[in-house]
């Protein structure tokens, strides 16, 4: 099953597709910060591009940006 | 009409309030960071607060009293910024602590939820908590003005029906609301007992989850509205596309984070020697003042300078917690450090350690203080590990001394590139010693990132010079009485027992820590110096900028202050050993410079280390070790350096 993580690789014209969340992986600790910070089972958000330094990567839902480091992204399954 | 909106039972709410026993306890703020929390709270109690340590934490919150223009009185509490009741870092912990079982307060009788109106869907989770927790307690919907702009009008029934409380709006900029708010909380019963919530199980998580984006699309009306909200991401996205650019947008890093950093010292600068000039003045009307020369000298030389040495550094501290609440309130702060995550992540630290090192120089204390939000432990430790290694701003004199000898008449532009060396040096240092800590310390996979990146805002310059005001004034108190006492130390093991020795010279030379400098000096010669300046590094451990006075002193250099720089540079060019040795050559001013790079003297660095990290141990490795080291580089540079 893919994760938000796999999305690195998504070029920037693909940046408003919208992804579902179809659940989540790993460990719990990370998994419940995601559901905190927003995420959930349902929700739509889209991959607006990572940040310099192949750092965090960066996702949107609504009014939100979240940037999430890829082992983080790899918690979300879509 | 509902029975909370009627203004006859209102009135008696405010009266059973008012004849009830609530006055012992008080009304919390919680929310999310970055939902416009401290600006409410800026708001309710007119700027007028004190920032308290939490009881047996290091986390503080603040305390303050409801504006009297609101028309009751009330204790408010500001608690640091939480997504959940269910904590992550030292910083939540306390919010949650603060809540339920406040040593001295109690529990919190009733509770502001401050919700976000740009990102109800996700800031509700909270609201929701407190609701099941059986908290009484109100939302405050902040960046209603957002909203208004857009044409959003959110409907409040249905969050009202839901979580039985009142939903008020706040406008940040202005003010309103505020009367609305405090209205519903005196008509509000205080909480009875509140209940500790269990974690939820990942069903029921996702339940509450869905039910509360439910919540959030009722209340913004029909899918049109929303799409008019995103409008109000739209400024945002286009500011991102240039200040997360994979290129542009480490340009604007640097620029902004240069500029930032070099307020630290060009506006700081004419403050500093303004505070310096009074308390030199100070010190002399003092001096003069009292008859009785070893009360004068204690008085003068001993409380008063120390005092100085405290508040000198206070201007720059200021303006350094300026700068990063700019960076705060612009929104901004939560993209650099989402920039520098990669790279830090490498040393074991994460992009949250970014704020916390560039404290570090300015000062350690703040830094440290700083690091509070990092949820890791681990992430946190290195990084409080390494901040001392930072060129903080008290190294700055020592250099400056030190750098003009090594460049004695030559252009300034090569002391300036030597200073520049010394403070990408210390980055280098700091890197490598989070890498090796790294190293030594088990790994484990609890680091946390996840950075929410707000929408761009325009900073409130009043909460933000009141923020600042009070983060110095928390400076001040926590490492104002350690280099205190420890100056007043170093001022009575340099006075004593030959206080009344016909000049300053020979006093310090018989003094106690004279004295000491002579047992000890086997120990400084490797270094290439003699025991007067061994002397110069024992009292850097009042302070280090310490050590540029007791060299003047030492060296026997009298007059006013610009001649005694130049004096003190003569002075030391000229001074020899026992043996008729030159003391300050090339190889022992890079020796001191590297000493003065690693070394820990700072006291109340060493203070607050051990109180922040919750470990003597951690602080005794940190004294003992970065001496150790910074002793062995230094004599090994000296060495290697008279062989070329």
């Amino acid at each position: 099953m893919k994760t938000l993580a796999d999305l690195i690789n998504h070029s920037a014209e693909e940046k408003y597709i919208t992804h579902k969340i179809a659940g989540f992986c790993g460990e719990p600790e990370k998994v419940e910060r995601l559901k905190e910070m927003g995420l959930h089972q349902g929700l739509e958000l889209s991959f607006v591009g990572r940040a310099p330094l192949k750092g965090p990567l960066l996702f949107r839902f609504g009014n939100t940006v979240l940037a999430l480091r890829l082992e983080e992204a790899s918690c979300a399954l879509i | 009409m509902r029975a909370d909106l009627n203004p006859l039972n209102a009135q008696a709410a405010v009266k059973h309030h008012e004849e009830g026993d609530g006055e012992d306890s008080f009304v919390a703020l919680i929310g999310a960071p970055n939902c416009g929390k401290t600006t409410l709270y800026n708001w309710l109690t007119n700027s007028k607060f004190k920032t308290v340590n939490y009881p047996g934490a290091t986390v503080e919150y603040s305390l303050g009293t409801l504006f009297e223009k609101y028309g009751a009185a009330f204790p408010v509490m500001d608690t640091p910024g939480t997504y959940s009741l269910f904590p992550k870092s030292a910083d939540e912990e306390v919010t949650l602590k603060a809540l339920y079982e406040h040593p001295e307060l109690g529990h919190a009788s009733k509770v502001i939820v401050v919700v976000d109106g740009t990102q109800l869907s996700r800031h509700l989770l909270l609201a929701k908590q407190i609701h099941e927790a059986g908290f009484s307690f109100v939302i405050a919907l902040t960046m209603s003005d957002l909203l208004k702009k857009n044409n959003v009008t959110p409907h409040f029934e249905i969050l009202k029906e839901e979580f039985q409380c009142e939903i008020i709006p706040i406008d940040g900029l202005t003010g309103g609301g505020i009367q609305n708010l405090v209205d519903a909380l005196r008509r509000m019963t205080p909480t009875q007992n509140p209940a500790q919530l269990d974690p939820w199980s990942d069903s029921i998580f996702g339940a509450k989850l869905a039910r509360i984006e439910f919540l959030a699309k009722v209340t913004l009306g029909s899918s049109d509205k929303e799409s008019q909200l995103n409008q109000i991401y739209a400024t945002t996205a286009k500011v991102d596309r240039v200040l997360l650019h994979p290129y542009l947008g480490l340009v604007f890093f640097f620029l902004i984070m240069g500029l930032i950093f070099s307020s630290i010292f060009w506006a700081a600068q004419p403050f500093m020697d303004l505070v310096d000039a009074g308390f030199s003045w100070l010190k002399e009307a003092v001096i003069h003042l009292v008859p009785i020369s070893l009360l004068a000298d204690f008085l003068g030389n001993g409380l008063v300078a120390s005092f100085g040495a405290v508040m000198t550094f206070v201007p720059q501290i200021f303006i350094l917690f300026i700068g990063i609440g700019l960076l705060e309130g612009s929104g901004y702060l939560a993209r650099a450090a989402t920039l520098i995550d990669q790279p830090f992540s490498k040393l074991g630290l994460s992009g949250r350690s970014f704020v916390p090192i560039l404290s570090g120089f300015a000062c350690a204390v703040p830094a440290m203080m700083a690091s509070r939000n990092i949820p890791s432990k681990r992430d946190r430790m290195i990084t409080n590990f390494v901040i001392p290694l930072m060129t903080c701003s008290a190294r700055l004199p020592v250099y400056a001394l030190l750098l003009a000898f090594l460049f004695h008449d030559q252009p300034a532009w090569k002391p300036g590139l030597a200073l520049a060396a010394l403070y990408m040096g210390s980055l280098v240092i700091g890197a490598l010693a989070a890498a090796i800590v790294n190293k030594i310390l088990t790994k484990n996979n609890q680091a946390i990132f996840m950075m929410e990146l707000p929408l761009y805002r325009k900073p409130h310059w009043k909460v933000l010079v009141r923020q600042s005001l009070t983060r110095t004034q928390a400076y001040v108190k926590r490492a104002g009485p350690v280099i205190f006492v420890f100056a007043v130390l170093i001022w009575v093991g340099s006075t004593f027992p030959n206080y009344h020795a016909e000049n300053d010279h020979v006093k310090l030379e018989t003094s106690f820590l004279g004295q000491s400098g002579k047992v000890l000096e086997p120990i400084f010669s490797p270094m290439g110096v003699d025991w007067r300046v061994g002397v110069g590094l024992m009292s850097a451990f009042a302070a280090r900028e310490v050590f540029v006075s007791s060299m003047a002193v030492m060296f026997n250099v009298t007059g006013d202050e610009a001649s005694q720089a130049q004096g003190l540079l003569k002075t030391m060019s000229e001074a020899t050993n026992s043996h008729g040795e030159r003391i300050f050559t090339v190889a022992s001013v890079i020796g001191l410079i590297l000493f003065f790079m690693i070394a820990l003297q700072c006291m109340s660095t060493f203070a607050i280390s051990a109180k922040e990290n919750g470990s003597m141990k951690f602080a005794l490795t940190q004294l003992i070790l970065f001496n150790v080291i910074a002793y062995i580089v230094a004599v090994s540079a000296v060495h290697l350096i008279r062989l070329i």
